[in-house]
């Protein structure tokens, strides 16, 4: 009877056995992931001027971007922004705020493009062919075909264009595109180094490090990794500081350098969907706004994140006229916002915020990891990656 | 013996009940948006919408509307019954008196219960293809990524969506499964392995344990939607049914340990 007890307790450790079994399996492709893979020593003014000389080149590959601000739940700002399950958008800028999000990208050449943005059980497509842009919104069935007028240049006016703002392409950038404006940043402000090469989506990259030496910037450090063949940057992270993981990571998790089926980037409005027309760049458009002069705010990748600034759909047309005033220089830029109208909805979370007074005034902080953001009883916003109180210095040095 | 259990469980009234209401969810769903002429783009659950215009969107919507709580509802049934309705009936003894062995007997309820998760899944689909044959025009499938599929590959998609999501319900199976090894009573077994769905899903709307979510047998209920893309997306179904053989292995040894050792009295 004996061994008959003790055959029955050891069947127990069956279903055990069976969870360290699935343990190993999901750990062991993680720890052979994180080998460094041989690459000869270059320097970092070597990589940077491989970036800059990047070529245009022909890929399909999948883009990863997480976002770590270190404030918990986002979802009553995105509802508040339009965003939502219910009748709203598949997609809305804020939902970049937080969690992950995965995008599809197929480039060919300088004037076809197409990134679907991959959402739950929707999906949110921008497709570049050509003079036509076509964005798509799986949720609402709605087409926005822009035509671009001979004379212009593809893809300028599309930054500048209001409707652009909420646009999938603006908000998820091509690895490409992040890292050129933190290199433009680059000058006695920060401390550029290189960090052990990886591997990254199939490729053998180099990693180069950025630091800001402004104690105020909350930003600890920014990793680039460069594809060592092509030059092409493949991720980046953006590390807060006092925050382990990146704040921001943005990267191919998987990557081909061939050209994509011309199929690709043909988009034919499907049945029931509903298309708006609009040009961009004609002299008789007045949906497109003129290119933002506040380019400098704008390089600014953090800014990007600022809710107020971009995801309220009903944006006074009047607060337009109020040009952002950009106070300080490159990690410590702070973008002062006038006159800015707060949506209703949004109060219930301003007032959750940090209240904040002194002789520039009185005001709100929301704070995250990376960026802070200082509403101002009297209609200001100073937007930055920056430490709260220098925000308030930057508002108190502003005219 | 397998056979011979399948046919016995499919013929219960029971089953063709279960079987029957799960179809009858999505015809009743086209019939609803025959009648108020459906919803307007972009509101009510993902693919709706677009019923009017093709019948076939009547399943994928069929699917959507019943993967939250119908199918874990009538899987729970079926596999909280499995070895505690024998048991509460007092027909375990007789069945574990035939020379097959109680692993072998496990072994046919789970693939009885894992059986029925897909018929479960397809019916769902079936019932939505039919009746949005009837009620609305058919023809080519416009994918999420905006572009069409022939119809045939698109009813192809839709029943491989529901054998996806018939799959993705094995997870839960195999914890029924082990629940009914617990017990005899079979409503028991069934309301508890419903509680551990309806746990998981809980927990998965909660942003705080976002550390636990990929491990959740809930998480990838809606990864089926991913063939409706082009090109179609295998990441996140790939993930969804390794976590469901994770979870049919952990709770499957379970089962096992505890059905092998335990005295069968009624």
């Amino acid at each position: 009877m004996a061994s008959s007890a003790r055959s029955r307790k050891l069947r127990w450790s069956a279903p055990f056995a069976a969870a360290v079994v699935v343990a190993l399996i999901v750990a062991i492709p993680g720890l052979s992931a994180a080998d460094s893979p041989s690459l000869p020593a270059i320097s970092a003014q070597q990589l940077i001027t491989k970036v800059q000389q990047v070529k245009p080149v022909d890929l399909s590959g999948t883009i990863n971007m997480t976002t770590d601000l270190g404030i918990p739940n986002l979802s009553a700002l995105s509802n508040a922004a339009g965003g939502g399950d219910h009748g709203g958008p598949a997609f809305s800028p804020t939902d970049l705020l937080a969690g992950s999000h995965k995008a599809l990208v197929w480039l060919a050449g300088p004037d076809k493009t197409r990134v679907a943005l991959q959402l739950d059980m929707a999906e949110t497509d921008v497709v570049h062919n050509g003079n036509n842009i076509w964005t798509w919104d799986s949720s609402t069935k709605k087409v926005v075909h822009y035509t671009i007028a001979a004379d212009t240049k593809p893809t300028t006016p599309a930054r500048g264009d209001a409707q652009a703002a909420t646009d999938p392409a603006e908000a998820v950038k091509t690895p490409q595109q992040l890292a050129d404006e933190f290199l433009a940043n680059i000058n006695p402000s920060t401390a550029v180094s290189m960090a052990a090469p990886i591997s990254l989506a199939g490729q053998k990259a180099y990693q180069l490090v950025l630091a800001p030496h402004a104690g105020e910037s909350t930003v600890d450090h920014v990793v680039i990794a460069v594809d060592s063949v092509t030059g092409l940057p493949l991720q980046v992270q953006v590390f807060a500081k006092g925050q382990k993981k990146a704040a921001l990571s943005l990267g191919f998790s998987s990557l081909h350098y061939s050209t994509p089926a011309a199929s690709r980037f043909a988009f034919a409005p499907p049945p029931g969907s509903t298309v708006t027309n609009k040009t961009l760049g004609g002299s008789h458009d007045a949906t497109t706004a003129p290119v933002t002069p506040g380019t400098k705010a704008q390089a600014d990748p953090n800014a990007k994140a600022d809710p107020k600034a971009q995801a309220d759909p009903n944006a006074n047309p009047n607060a337009k006229a109020d040009q952002p005033v950009t106070v300080g220089q490159d990690w410590t830029s702070v973008a002062i916002l006038k006159g800015v109208q707060i949506p209703r909805q949004l109060n219930d979370f301003l007032k959750a915020a940090t209240p904040v007074s002194g002789s520039f005034g009185q005001g709100r902080v929301l704070e995250s990891s990376l960026v802070n953001v200082l509403v101002m009883d009297d209609g200001r916003v100073a937007v930055g990656a920056v430490s709260a109180s220098a925000l308030e210095a930057a508002v108190a040095a502003a005219p | 013996m397998w056979r011979a259990e399948l046919v016995s469980q499919f013929r219960r009234r029971r089953v063709k009940a279960l079987l029957l209401v799960l179809a009858a969810v999505p015809a009743l769903l086209a019939v609803l948006v025959y009648l108020s002429g459906g919803p307007s783009n972009g509101q009510g659950p993902t693919f709706l919408d677009e019923v009017t215009r093709n019948g076939v969107f009547a399943a994928l919507a069929g699917l959507t509307v019943t993967v939250p709580f119908f199918l874990p509802l009538t899987v729970a049934v079926v596999a909280g019954d499995s070895i505690a309705g024998e048991a509460s009936l007092g027909t375990l003894r007789y069945l574990l008196v035939r020379p097959a062995g109680r692993s072998r007997l496990l072994l046919i309820k789970a693939a009885t219960v894992g059986a029925y998760c897909l018929a479960a899944a397809l019916a769902v689909a079936a019932g939505g293809l039919i009746a949005g044959a009837i009620l609305f025009p058919l023809g080519r499938v416009t994918t999420l990524s905006a572009t069409s599929l022939s119809l045939g590959a698109g009813i192809g998609r839709t029943l491989l969506a529901a054998l996806i999501v018939g799959a993705s319900l094995f997870g839960m199976a195999a914890i029924g499964l082990f629940i009914s090894t617990l017990t005899d009573v079979p409503v028991g077994a069934m309301a508890a392995t419903i509680g551990f769905a309806v746990l998981s899903a809980v927990l998965g709307g909660i942003s705080q344990v976002r550390a636990i979510h990929p491990w959740l047998f809930t998480k990838g209920w809606f990864a089926f939607s991913d063939l409706l893309r082009d090109p179609v997306q295998w990441t996140a179904i790939g993930k969804d049914l390794a976590l469901q053989v994770a979870y049919m292995a952990v709770f499957g040894a379970a089962a096992w340990a505890r059905f092998t050792t335990k005295d069968v009295l009624a």
